[in-house]
């Protein structure tokens, strides 16, 4: 049966792809688009069609040099540019030095390109000749400057809309480390990478995805260590990607991930540059998003969640201590509530005695099997976290201090929970946030093995657990096994896993993501008194 | 596909096995008495009662015990259990089960054999049980009167592990007892209980051992000194004072072992069995009510050889009531088997004889380490 369903299978995917061949065939190669005409009225008019009557769209014509001989207009979008760079810089120079610059010569100019070169103050002027270039570049909030008799035009850098400035991100807060996040904007954000990483071979390729919304994709590595078959794949599933809109880097992170039904992510995010940093260095790649703060970072291991900037900022036997600490609390946030479920029904005789009739006397009177108790409790908490993130702050406290009410002492004293059940419950929630990254994936883990252990006791927990390990191993994120350094058992990498060794004992980048360049530093780098003679 | 079987794989275990905490009644002792009816068994079973736990019901002035033993009558053990379930509404739980107790009549007239079969086949109850033999009736036991810790089955268990600070109790779990049981020499032990006091306040008092046959028949017990002189050579004296008399003063001395080790050496020559019986013990002073000189050399060497002696005297005692008995229950037939089980073939049909004209060797040594936190005594008595 299950031949027969294979083949069914492939023959459909075949005839999908045999399709998608003749559609290619069908449309050709886009042609450049009409080019601007030397008549500054008839690419006026052109440009209104296009762009339709929008009240924001601003044609500013005006007179210039001697005599005036000069029509010009200055297209641009209002709200997207700074306007004083366009009276400043453009307007005021062309109006009033021209004069000065010129005086009264009626030479004619040979070419627009000599406004830009003696009057233009203005840091980024390029020439431009196709309409489509027009639109694109105006809508990005560039000026441009059709000028009469010319069938080419300036497209002035005057870029400058309200932005959100650069703020400390809500989530990975450091006490020690840097405190800037990225923004919403994707020329901020490549500055501060750069800022971070001073070298040139910091390279940013930028592209256009999006049919309607035409994002700005930028990648950024580090040449000579990002090994290139990385950057190709990432530019090969960035090509592929040919949708309506990119509104934020999950839209992108949907389309390339290696895994799409896995609940683990095989994408990393980050909103700081410092991380964002630090994993270009040690050879990944990372894909910038215009419009959004978030930054995906590729390949992505298992590890990587339970690992924290201030983790490489303080020194390394505290930050060893709080890696085994996220260990345990994402194990105690899938497995706590499974795991008292489990006693509780099948495995009494496992809880030493007085413990045992401590537990009973709670659950003494709850109308519930402790599984639906779980299940209830876990639904509720889920219930009150959303509420909480979604509501404006201040009605987000009431909501949980409602919630706290609710579930902590009226379900308790109304007999409907039991007392062990909401410790568990809150040891579950309170752990859940310590290994952010993978917090989705937990609570879905969670749900399913509490509904194993209420079928099957801790022979479910077990298979459950079994099956998700399975399923991690077989994981890759860009070529790359998820579990690594624990599967496959990479030791180098093992400094930097469940514990954080110093820095001077970390020579090596992770071995399977920076293969090209392995050594991150000098041997002997520890650090020592120096020797008496 | 694939998680569809899963589903359904799931789903047809169907919670076999379930057993919700509040549908369970924690057992936590039983205890055995003759039945008037001699093809019946009679069982006491204590389980805990949660109602009278609860901090509302602790509060409230009615007393009521935090246990309820259910007394039930069977064919067998497992009837018996089964039967409990005709008078409580929650099926008794035995995986917490803490003690045996058997009523020495009925351990002296029918034997223990045939009510440990369940607790051994069943996969509920522990193997790691403690079994005892009460003085009077077993049921008695389970309803004294329980100082400090409320559940007298419970109460009785921290006894037990008490025993390690005197040695004056044998401590015998059902694995223990079953392995001496199916032992072609050794005889079975137990722990003996009696209750104390009378009228109300009727509290438990662990002391000395039961001595049983190969046919599980109790024969005999041992008294405090005997119990303590057979913990030492089965290795299992942990701790306990030794009363020696003091030397260079009109007082004892009571000494703290620290470390004691056991050991059995059977030596067969020329056809005569010899048992050599090795102990090694250190103790430490723990109090002296007149002034012992320790500063002195000779004085600590005294003392120490009277602790050799004491130690020897509670073997002898041990040994003495044993042969009486004709009970091995010092296991040296087994340790005979071991070395020489060829031999052990010829000695086995006789052994009870033997044993009970057997030649002992007692080599103690013993060491006083250390006369704790002062030297001399405050007590100037001579």
């Amino acid at each position: 049966m299950f031949g027969f369903l294979k083949k069914k299978a492939r023959a459909m995917q075949l005839q999908k792809l045999n399709e998608k061949e003749q559609n290619k065939q069908n449309t050709p190669q886009k042609p450049a688009g009409p080019a601007l005409t030397p008549n500054l009225d008839k690419n006026l008019t052109i440009l209104k069609s296009t762009l339709g009557n929008s009240p924001d769209i601003v044609i500013r014509k005006f007179n210039f040099g001697p005599r005036y001989c000069y029509k010009a207009a200055l297209f641009f979008v209002d709200g997207m540019v700074d306007k004083k760079i366009i009276n400043e810089n453009i307007i005021k120079p062309l109006m009033y030095d021209m004069h000065i610059v010129r005086g009264e010569q009626r030479v004619p100019l040979a070419d627009i390109g000599e406004l830009r070169n003696i009057l233009l103050s203005v840091g980024d002027v390029k020439t431009v000749t196709l309409f489509d270039e027009v639109v694109t570049s105006s809508l990005y909030g560039n000026s441009i400057l059709l000028l009469d008799g010319f069938s080419t035009a300036l497209d002035i850098d005057t870029k400058g809309w309200q932005a959100r400035s650069i703020q400390e991100p809500t989530v990975d807060k450091v006490v020690r480390g840097p405190r800037e996040g990225f923004t919403e904007t994707i020329r901020f954000n490549t500055a501060l990478l750069r800022r971070k990483i001073l070298n040139p071979n910091l390279t940013i390729e930028q592209m256009i995805i999006g049919e309607q919304t035409r994002t700005h994709v930028a990648i950024a590595y580090l040449k000579g260590v990002t090994s290139p078959g990385l950057v190709e794949e990432v530019k090969t599933r960035l090509n592929r990607i040919k949708t309506d809109a990119i509104l934020e880097s999950g839209y992108i992170e949907q389309f390339i991930e290696d895994a799409p039904f896995s609940i683990f992510s095989t994408v990393g995010n980050t909103e700081k540059p410092d991380i964002a940093a630090a994993r270009i260095l040690e050879g990944r790649a990372a894909i910038l998003v215009d419009g959004t703060p978030f930054v995906l970072t590729v390949p992505m291991l298992f590890i990587e969640g339970f690992q924290a900037a201030e983790d490489y900022y303080s020194r390394p036997y505290y930050a060893s201590f709080v890696r085994l600490l996220r260990f345990m609390a994402f194990f105690l946030s899938i497995l706590a509530p499974a795991t008292y479920v489990a006693l509780l029904t099948y495995h009494q005789e496992f809880i030493p005695t007085p413990l045992l009739i401590t537990m009973a006397l709670s659950v003494q009177g709850v109308p519930f099997p402790a599984l639906v108790e779980a299940l209830l409790m876990g639904l509720m908490f889920e219930i009150l976290r959303e509420g909480g993130i979604r509501l404006p702050q201040q009605v987000g406290q009431a909501v949980s201090i409602v919630g706290a009410l609710v579930i902590g002492q009226a379900a308790v004293q109304a007999g409907l929970v039991d007392q062990t059940m909401i410790i568990v419950i809150a040891v579950t929630a309170v752990s859940s946030f310590l290994v952010i990254t993978h917090t989705d994936a937990a609570t879905l883990l969670r749900f399913i093995l509490v509904l194993l252990a209420g079928a099957l006791g801790a022979f479910g927990i077990v298979i459950g657990l079994l099956a998700v390990l399975v399923h991690l191993a077989s994981l890759r994120s860009f070529g790359v096994p998820y579990l690594e350094p624990a599967a496959p058992l990479v030791i180098g990498d093992l400094k930097d896993s469940y514990i954080r060794a110093p820095w001077w004992t970390m020579l090596k980048r992770p071995q399977l993501i920076g293969v090209r360049n392995p050594t991150r530093q000098d041997e002997q780098l520890k650090p020592a008194p120096p020797e008496e003679n | 596909m694939i998680s569809l079987i899963l589903t359904l794989m799931i789903s047809l275990g169907g919670c076999w096995d379930r057993n919700e905490l509040t549908s369970l009644a924690i057992t936590t002792g039983a205890a055995f008495d003759k039945s008037k009816s001699p093809d019946l068994i009679a069982l006491t079973a204590q389980v805990i009662n949660l109602d009278t736990l609860a901090p509302a019901a602790v509060q409230s002035t009615i007393a009521a015990p935090p246990y309820w033993n259910i007394k039930t009558t069977g064919h067998t053990v497992f009837d018996c259990i089964r039967n409990a379930s005709q008078q409580s509404p929650n099926k008794l739980y035995w995986a917490h089960n803490q003690i045996i107790i058997f009523s020495e009549d009925l351990a002296r007239e029918k034997g223990v054999s045939e009510y440990l079969d369940f607790f051994l086949r069943d996969a509920e109850p522990r193997i790691s049980i403690w079994v005892l033999v009460s003085k009077g009736k077993a049921s008695d036991i389970l309803e004294m009167d329980s100082k400090l810790e409320p559940i007298p089955s419970i109460n009785i268990t921290s006894l037990i592990e008490n025993r390690r600070y005197t040695g004056k109790a044998s401590a015998v779990d059902l694995y223990e007892f079953s392995n001496r049981l199916l032992s072609e020499a050794t005889a079975p032990v137990m722990s003996l209980i009696e209750l104390i006091g009378n009228g109300e306040e009727r509290t438990p008092l662990l002391s000395g051992t039961a001595v049983f046959n190969q046919d599980s028949k109790m024969i005999g017990t041992l008294g405090e000194q005997e119990t303590r002189g057979m913990l030492w050579v089965i290795d299992q004296f942990e701790s306990g004072l030794l009363i020696v008399e003091a030397p260079g003063c009109d007082g004892q001395l009571g000494l703290e072992i620290l470390n004691s080790s056991g050991r059995i050496k059977p030596e067969l020559a020329n056809g005569q069995l010899k048992i050599k019986v090795e102990i090694r013990a250190s103790a430490s002073l723990g109090d002296a009510d007149c002034f012992v000189d320790i500063l002195d050399e000779n004085t600590w060497d005294s003392i120490n050889k009277r602790q050799a002696e004491a130690i020897r005297e509670d073997i002898l005692i041990s040994l003495q009531q044993a042969q009486k008995l004709k009970a091995d229950i010092f296991g040296f037939g087994d340790a005979v088997f071991k070395k020489y089980p060829r031999e052990w073939k010829d000695i086995k049909p006789d052994w009870e004889e033997i044993f009970s004209a057997l030649e002992v060797e007692i080599d103690v040594q013993t060491t006083l380490l250390r006369p704790n936190m002062i030297l001399q005594s405050v007590n100037k008595r001579s």
